[in-house]
């Protein structure tokens, strides 16, 4: 989820991807973590990769990944949402 | 850290080493990346159909035979050179190694890499239920009540038959409840894989046990008493 929620504002590569995370989750995503990530993404048709600049590859979402990411951002939105409005009852 | 990238099946290392180099490159890892390079060569090596990069069930099996193959040579030279008199026993470890994988590579030939994993993980798991009761001191009076012998521990030749049919029985009963618990096959392929090396390596854990765990090295002497070894 944080991978495709990074690729939502532009094509990223690996590099960039993990530094967008770590600013917007604080998350630090391991290399092999994220190729592994990336990897199954990949073979589910949610990104795909972009021709490769120098060595770096970007990735970019597909629209099968956009239909995902909404999906489960709005369930998450809902949790959350729920989540503050009992939060605020405490 | 870039020589971890060696793990990675090769097909893998073609299609994404040129980035992950560039990428360690751009960022200074710690024993964390490492450890998580290790991990992703692991799950990668695992999970082959992902990334759609699975090579066939055959070759994968030939390199199950091939590895515990090695795995019992390994085992054979240390209990060589660890007990100059146990030739028998440490060849039977090594029989064991490759008739087990034998099996499963035939067994994935005939009837496909499916029930070839049922089959592999219910004997490994066998095994590996054999070495962990072998750790609770209070299993040697169950074994000595049930004679339910350890089959790796002890393993002399002349007991081969019949630990033949108690690994069949043993076989047909895990399988049965593997099947009814809807545990994924690959799931079990790793499982199993995992406790099979645990087995092998159990001189290891012998050796390593013996100066902590003086009631462990006694559990080892009994059941070679019992099966007729010297102690």
């Amino acid at each position: 989820m944080l991978i495709l929620t990074s690729l939502l504002e532009k094509p990223r590569h690996g590099y960039a991807i993990v530094k967008d995370v770590e600013v917007v989750a604080g998350v630090h995503l391991g290399p092999g973590t994220l190729y592994a990530t990336l990897t199954r993404l990949e073979a589910r048709g949610l990104i795909e990769a972009l021709p490769a600049e120098d060595r770096r590859r970007p990735y970019r979402i597909t629209d099968a990944g956009l239909a995902v990411a909404r999906a489960r951002l709005e369930r998450l939105e809902a949790i959350a949402r729920t989540g503050l409005r009992r939060l605020a009852r405490v | 850290m870039k020589r971890l990238l060696w793990l990675y099946p090769r097909p893998w290392r073609a299609r994404y080493q040129a980035e992950v180099r560039a990428l360690l490159e751009a960022t200074p890892g710690g024993w964390r990346d490492a450890l998580d390079l290790i991990m992703g060569a692991i799950d990668a090596r695992l999970h082959p159909q992902t990334a759609g990069y699975g090579g066939r069930r055959w070759t994968r099996a030939l390199g199950v035979v091939c590895l515990a193959a090695l795995g019992g040579l390994l085992l054979f030279a240390v209990d060589f050179f660890r007990f100059p008199g146990s030739g028998a026993f440490a060849g039977a470890h090594f029989l064991l190694a490759v008739v087990l994988s034998g099996g499963v590579a035939f067994a994935s030939r005939l009837l496909g890499a499916r029930l070839a994993a049922w089959f592999f993980g219910a004997v490994a798991l066998r095994y590996g239920l054999s070495l962990v009761l072998s750790l609770l001191p209070i299993m040697r009076v169950v074994f000595r009540m049930v004679g339910f012998r350890m089959v790796v521990l002890s393993f002399p030749l002349h007991i081969l038959v019949v630990d033949a049919v108690g690994i069949a029985l043993w076989t047909s009963v895990v399988t049965l409840l593997l099947r009814w618990t809807g545990v994924r096959w690959r799931s079990g392929v790793a499982i199993a894989f995992g406790l099979e090396l645990l087995v092998m390596s159990q001189d290891f854990w012998m050796i390593v046990a013996h100066p902590i765990s003086p009631w462990y090295w006694q559990l080892v002497s009994a059941l070679q008493h019992m099966s007729g070894r010297r102690g």
